[in-house]
């Protein structure tokens, strides 16, 4: 029976009320120890095919006949005013058939009414001047070449620390820094009292730590190709939310939601920076409309990395004081984030001194602060990895002090429960993490220093824990079709964007039917096909489309079983399905398939519907631990991470395999964000220097150390009824923080700022010998 | 490429100048009419609609849009089509026939799920399968440091790694 | 990109002359550095003159103990020929450790060495000095890369360091470059081919108007060995922060020649007399490193965000020591 309930929903660390509907009861939750024949099983990508052999269609693959191109012209300015622009030059170049700007396009609101899709004042160099939509992509960009503009060019700030500073000019309707509702700077945490804590605290570290402004570099740029049929216009999107880009076009547009259909197949990575929905997806449909052709506008890597989001750079004061027997006793933590010139929100990055250890008094305070720069966004457990980065080298450091070992400290400063709702939570194996992860890094012995370059290397272990949320929750909702020729199509309107949950899912459906797994085909990526799914982001697509596909699939096995009762003459509840096929309950013989029942039938096809039922009032979190082993070569500053040991608690598992992947894959982001991944913005110029794939680093495959990875895999039935937590993100949590220690274990200097490149560690290491060098800050 | 110019009185240099070329691609025939400007990788995507060849930096850093050209792994970014009359091409759309059977390399990418978005994963082939043609038996240390020209930003590198060995032990 | 003619020579003088005719012609040969250089539209030639089908411009041959390298070998081909491995072993390591395999496969040493620099000022917006603007914006700016030597006012008004591999292990070879010219054939030694860029000439490079580099070629070696090390900034694919390339002959126990060059450390590859004459005559096992190294760096005069390099070049400098000597 269909009814409206209200839940909370938490993603990345901030919670919003959901209304939603509930279909009908939910199913029981597949209890701990259950046999399974696909859940929990390594599968193949069922996608795999398409992806090795190029058949795998992305949104920058579109190609409609008479497709236009589109360049744009930037602002080369950090904080500019257009005096006057004239693209008429533009417009009269051969091959040019639209040109769009702030002289011809409507007043569109863009970043929450702070500005408009074409403004006049533009607030970071690449921000939108013009758009030229011609033939091919080289006579668009030879047509930018002929618009005329004239800047009148504004105080600009690139410096996180200068823009926040009393004083500093305004570059933003709204101030340079986020405030609450009641107009107070920056955002404020407090438990317990903290100066009471650290007058009992007989060890106390204290330091600044930063972490890099890190750019996602996904390898399909954002963009889009978007096509109008009649009043419909198809967006074909690089997306990590399609039913986002549909409503925000819409909204844009002024037309109904059902007039804009948004494709998203298959998706080059996002990482987090595509859960948003850049001018781009506007602009396009509006010169499609404008020329009557269709229209590519794909960002190129150095638009890419200007301004389709990226992890601000934060600044961290942190203070942690504990008692000489090892307990916690205060942690005060202040945050600067850099948000870029649009930022409306600061990353989590106080969650894990709120949360990760046992601590009665703590504080903290979160600031962020916009610049002249792309807004930052949504990058791989915002917030948390650069929060542990701190929380856990502070940590290191008091283990140091008090003599401890690492993993014993860590659980003597176990959390039960959670300490800011004062709620226990669905499921915790933090322990367990620490348990498996310590035997794993034992039993793997020494790592090997095979293919490092001659050196004098000193080798080092170090870890870091990690608690991140990834629960999901409501509205998520999934059709699941039988069709007469025994075929099953999973139908949702989620996103695959590279971590494998067509697959994952299409277990999930191919157990509760009973079927083999391939015939399940999974489709997504369509919002004029599937029932709405959530973002694929905060890794709460598992425990948010996983259940709902779930439900469809068991609302579509019962419709099954109540015709096959007809057919084998027993009351539904006493047949089984198995691989397929259809018997009474306990016996072999007589089965009959999918396919040849529901030929029977004329045709029929069975639609299951489902939904994701809401969330438990307890917290959920994800938790886990990581030892990194890494080389250092004392000569030349160089630090080569050897091995990683992670295991996480991320309820049950899926698909092994896929899990793996993401654990690599978050793993490998850690190291580029620990050792080589800064943009680099010139300070006179408010120009980024590093906005390519040459000198913005990431790592290589000779980068790329032995991985051992694990998850805890118990299931959470507290949390959902398929009992899986969101595993995408914890792998980044703990990865800098288990490096930067593993390099002090090596050679004995702590680095609190990222990335650690041979120059920060050489300034570390021998400072005393360079009186030209800069303060290393440790 | 990025005209950023507060102003401009550019004028624009000759018209096109675009000649006829010929080349092959995976062993069918193409004629092809090119601008002088245009890369490899564009004639590919925008022109023969092969896009399984991917534009990812389209300045020679990142390895996506590796082909092989008179079997030499290169990149079809830095490629000049016109300079490309009578040269024998081959991308991932050619290692094996549509529909048939997967090249063991393919297979093994599969198996050893060496891509997660797989935006890299055309060019991450067409290395191997370039590596595995010059070096049947590669060791780990091998393929390292032979892969180390094709980025993967979703990390799947453990991956392939595997998988290329795996092909190789198969081959 | 800009438009642009394109011609394939049918032979080296017709790439002579038309590079020589002026009219913004440049040579295509592998195209790794030009085309991103096009694409950037930091240089703008009106034509291009292929000369990717000269053959006779690839060989790698040895005549009369010399190694003869075509100016369109690639990079890995002269890093897997089996003489370069043999006599010239800083070569092959310093071919195999440039860039990427691709581009390696395209890349040709004659364009190697004249690649232009890869400051981000300069392949970037910025109007830098040396792009014709009136700024090195790196000198005081964001110049963690630049260059620790020849940096001052006085001595170069570009601080950015030249990017070349190669360069810096033929400079420890004798390496004389050939090149025709509309004039004739002509050569000169590889060192006399970098210069610090001045005003007249920003590009760096003293080579005669219209030539075109046709080979290399090594003096006999016969005795010494060699090495090239070379600090990144990832374990891969990154150019040097600092390279050092290292000849030492050794005989009965006595350093009888040394060569030492440096990259990544000055607008233009270094050779360092002055402490390969410090090392000659010595006894191998008794030389002092820690003065050696310390002697190396003593002239540097780092910026504000490079002083990094100066430590990093002395750990590099006793590795390479330490590959020769154990």
């Amino acid at each position: 029976m269909t009814r409206v309930v209200k839940t909370k929903v938490e993603i990345e660390g901030r919670v919003h009320e959901e209304t939603v509907v509930v279909e009908r009861d939910e199913p029981a939750a597949w209890e701990a120890g259950r046999e399974f024949a696909q859940v929990g099983k390594s599968a193949n990508r069922v996608d795999g095919r398409d992806r090795v052999t190029g058949a795998a269609h992305y949104s920058y693959d579109m190609h409609p006949a008479g497709l236009l191109y589109a360049a744009v012209l930037r602002c080369p300015h950090p904080h500019a005013r257009i005096v006057a622009l004239d693209t008429s030059g533009a417009e009269r170049l051969p091959g040019v058939r639209g040109v769009l700007s702030k002289n011809n396009a409507s007043d569109i609101p863009w970043y929450g009414g702070a500005s408009k899709l074409f403004d006049e004042e533009l607030r970071f160099a690449g921000e939108e001047v013009a758009v030229v939509a011609a033939d091919d992509l080289d006579t668009a960009r030879d047509a930018l070449k002929l618009i005329k503009v004239e800047y009148e060019v504004l105080p600009a700030l690139v410096d996180v620390e200068k823009a926040a500073a009393p004083g500093a000019p305004t570059i933003h309707p709204k101030g340079n820094v986020l405030v609450d509702e009641e107009g107070k700077r920056g955002d404020e945490f407090s438990r317990g009292d903290v100066a009471q804590g650290f007058r009992e605290a007989d060890v106390i570290v204290e330091g600044t730590y930063s972490t890099p402004t890190a750019l996602h570099n996904s390898f399909e740029t954002h963009g889009c190709v978007a096509a109008w049929e009649g009043d419909e216009v198809t967006i074909w999107e690089s997306t990590q939310y399609i039913f986002g880009v549909r409503g925000r076009v819409a909204s844009a547009l002024k037309i109904p939601v059902s007039k804009v259909r948004v494709i998203s197949e298959y998706i080059g990575g996002g990482f987090g920076s595509k859960g948003q929905t850049l001018k781009h997806s506007v602009i396009a449909p509006l010169l499609s409309r404008m020329t009557g052709r269709p229209v590519k506008y794909m960002l190129d890597r150095h638009e890419e990395n200007l301004l389709s989001g990226n992890r601000g750079q934060t600044v961290q004061k942190l203070r942690v004081g504990a008692t000489r027997d090892g307990n916690l006793v205060a942690i005060e933590l202040e945050t600067l984030c850099n948000i870029g010139a649009y930022g409306t929100w600061a990353a989590s990055v106080p969650g894990p001194a709120q949360e990760l250890y046992r601590c009665p008094n703590v504080r903290t305070y979160t600031l962020g602060v916009r610049t002249n720069l792309g807004s930052h966004s949504a990058f791989r457990a915002p917030g948390h990895v650069e929060g542990t980065f701190a929380l856990e080298s502070a940590m290191d450091e008091l283990c140091r002090q008090l003599g401890k070992d690492p993993i014993e400290f860590r659980k003597k400063n176990y959390a039960e429960g959670d300490q800011v709702s004062g709620k226990a939570y669905t499921s915790k194996y933090l322990l367990e993490s620490y348990d498996l992860a310590e035997r794993l890094h034992a039993d793997a012995g020494p790592p090997s220093l095979e293919g490092l370059p001659p050196g004098n290397w000193r080798v080092g272990t170090g870890m870091g824990s990690q608690v991140w949320s990834g629960g999901g929750g409501p509205p998520a909702h999934a059709l699941v079709r039988l069709n007469s020729d025994g075929t099953v199509e999973v139908i949702c309107g989620t996103q695959d964007i590279g971590t494998g949950i067509r697959t994952a899912l299409s277990q999930v459906a191919a157990e509760e039917l009973g079927v083999p797994l391939d015939v399940v085909r999974f489709r997504l990526g369509d919002t004029q096909k599937g029932p709405f799914a959530p973002a694929s982001w905060g890794s709460i697509t598992v425990p948010s489309v996983g259940p709902a596909v779930r439900v469809a699939a068991e609302d579509a096995k019962q419709q099954l079983m109540e015709i096959a009762s007809y057919f084998f003459e027993v009351p539904a509840d006493q047949l089984q399905i198995k691989d397929g096929h259809v018997t009474v309950e306990g016996r072999e013989e007589g089965k009959r398939s999918i396919g040849d029942l529901l030929s029977e039938v004329g045709d029929y096809m069975i639609v299951g519907k489902g939904f994701r039922g809401p969330n438990p009032v307890e917290p959920l979190r994800t938790w886990g631990a990581q030892i990194a082993d890494v080389a250092v070569d004392l000569e030349t500053g160089r630090v080569r991470v050897l091995r990683v040991v992670a295991v996480h608690d991320v309820g049950r598992v899926l698909n092994p395999k896929g899990l793996e992947s993401q654990f690599y894959g978050g793993i490998l982001q850690g190291i580029g964000m620990t050792l080589m991944e800064d943009r680099v913005v010139d300070e006179r110029t408010g120009l980024v220097l590093n906005a390519n794939l040459q000198d913005y680093k990431v790592p290589t495959m000779a980068d790329s150390p032995e991985m051992i990875v694990r998850a805890v895999d118990i299931p959470d039935t507290a949390a959902n009824h398929i009992g899986s937590k969101g595993a995408g993100e914890p792998p980044i949590i703990p990865t800098p923080a288990a490096i930067a220690n593993a390099i002090y274990d090596a050679v004995g200097v702590r680095v609190r700022h990222l990335p650690v490149t041979p120059k920060r560690l050489l300034e570390t290491l021998v400072p005393a010998q360079l009186p030209w060098s800069e303060e290393s800050g440790s | 490429m990025r005209p950023t110019h507060d102003e401009s009185d550019h004028t624009l240099v000759a018209p096109t100048t675009s000649r006829s070329i010929q080349l092959t691609v995976n062993g069918e025939t193409y004629q092809a009419t090119v601008p002088s400007r245009r890369t490899l990788l564009d004639l590919l995507r925008d022109q023969l609609a092969l896009t399984g060849t991917k534009k990812v930096c389209d300045m020679g850093h990142c390895g996506a849009c590796t082909i092989l050209r008179d079997g030499k792994a290169v990149l079809s970014c830095l490629t000049l089509a016109t300079a490309c009359d009578g040269a024998d091409i081959r991308t991932v759309e050619g290692l094996s026939a549509p529909g048939g059977a997967l090249s063991p390399l393919q297979q093994a990418f599969i198996d050893a799920d060496a891509f997660q978005c797989g935006f890299c994963t055309p060019g991450q082939l067409m290395s191997a399968t370039a590596l595995l043609a010059e070096n049947p038996t590669p060791s780990r240390e091998e393929i390292r440091a032979y892969m180390a020209g094709n980025l993967c930003r979703c990390g799947a590198y453990s991956g392939i790694v595997d998988a290329i060995e795996r092909a190789s032990q198969q081959g | 990109m800009q438009n642009f003619d394109y011609t394939k020579a049918g032979t080296l003088e017709d790439a002579v002359s038309a590079v020589g005719a002026g009219n913004g012609a440049a040579l295509l040969a592998g195209g790794t550095d030009l085309l991103p250089l096009m694409k950037d539209e930091i240089v703008t030639p009106h034509r291009l003159v292929d000369i990717g089908g000269l053959s006779q411009l690839s060989c790698i041959e040895e005549r009369d103990g010399t190694l003869h390298i075509g100016s369109m070998s690639r990079l890995s081909d002269i890093a897997g020929h089996p003489l370069v491995g043999e006599r010239y072993p800083a070569l092959a390591q310093a071919c195999g450790l440039a860039a990427t395999p691709q581009l390696r496969n395209m890349s040709t040493i004659g364009g190697n060495l004249l690649q232009q620099p890869r400051c981000w000022y300069y392949r970037g917006e910025h109007n830098c000095w040396l792009k014709g603007g009136e700024v090195c914006f790196a000198r005081n700016g964001e110049n963690e890369q630049h260059a620790i030597f020849l940096n001052s006012p006085g001595q170069s008004r570009c601080v950015s360091v030249h990017p070349s591999d190669p360069a810096v292990a033929l400079l420890l070879f004798d390496a004389v470059v050939r090149m025709q010219t509309p004039q004739g054939q002509t050569e000169a030694p590889l060192s006399e081919l970098y210069e610090v860029p001045t005003p007249q000439r920003r590009n760096g490079f003293a080579l005669p108007a219209g030539a075109v580099i046709t080979e290399i070629v090594l003096g006999p070696m016969s005795g010494g060995r060699s090495v090239y090390l070379k600090a990144m900034p990832r374990a891969s694919w990154a150019f040097a922060l600092v390279s050092v390339g290292l000849y030492l002959r050794v005989e009965a126990g006595r350093i009888e020649d040394a060569r030492l060059t440096l990259g990544g450390v000055a607008p233009v590859p270094l050779r360092v007399r002055d402490v390969e004459a410090q090392m000659v005559g010595r006894v191998a096992t008794s030389l002092d490193r820690d003065l050696l190294a310390e002697s190396l760096i003593a002239g540097a005069t780092p910026l504000s965000q490079n002083g990094y390099k100066v430590p990093l070049l002395r750990g590099l400098f006793k590795q390479a020591l330490a590959q020769l000597l154990g």
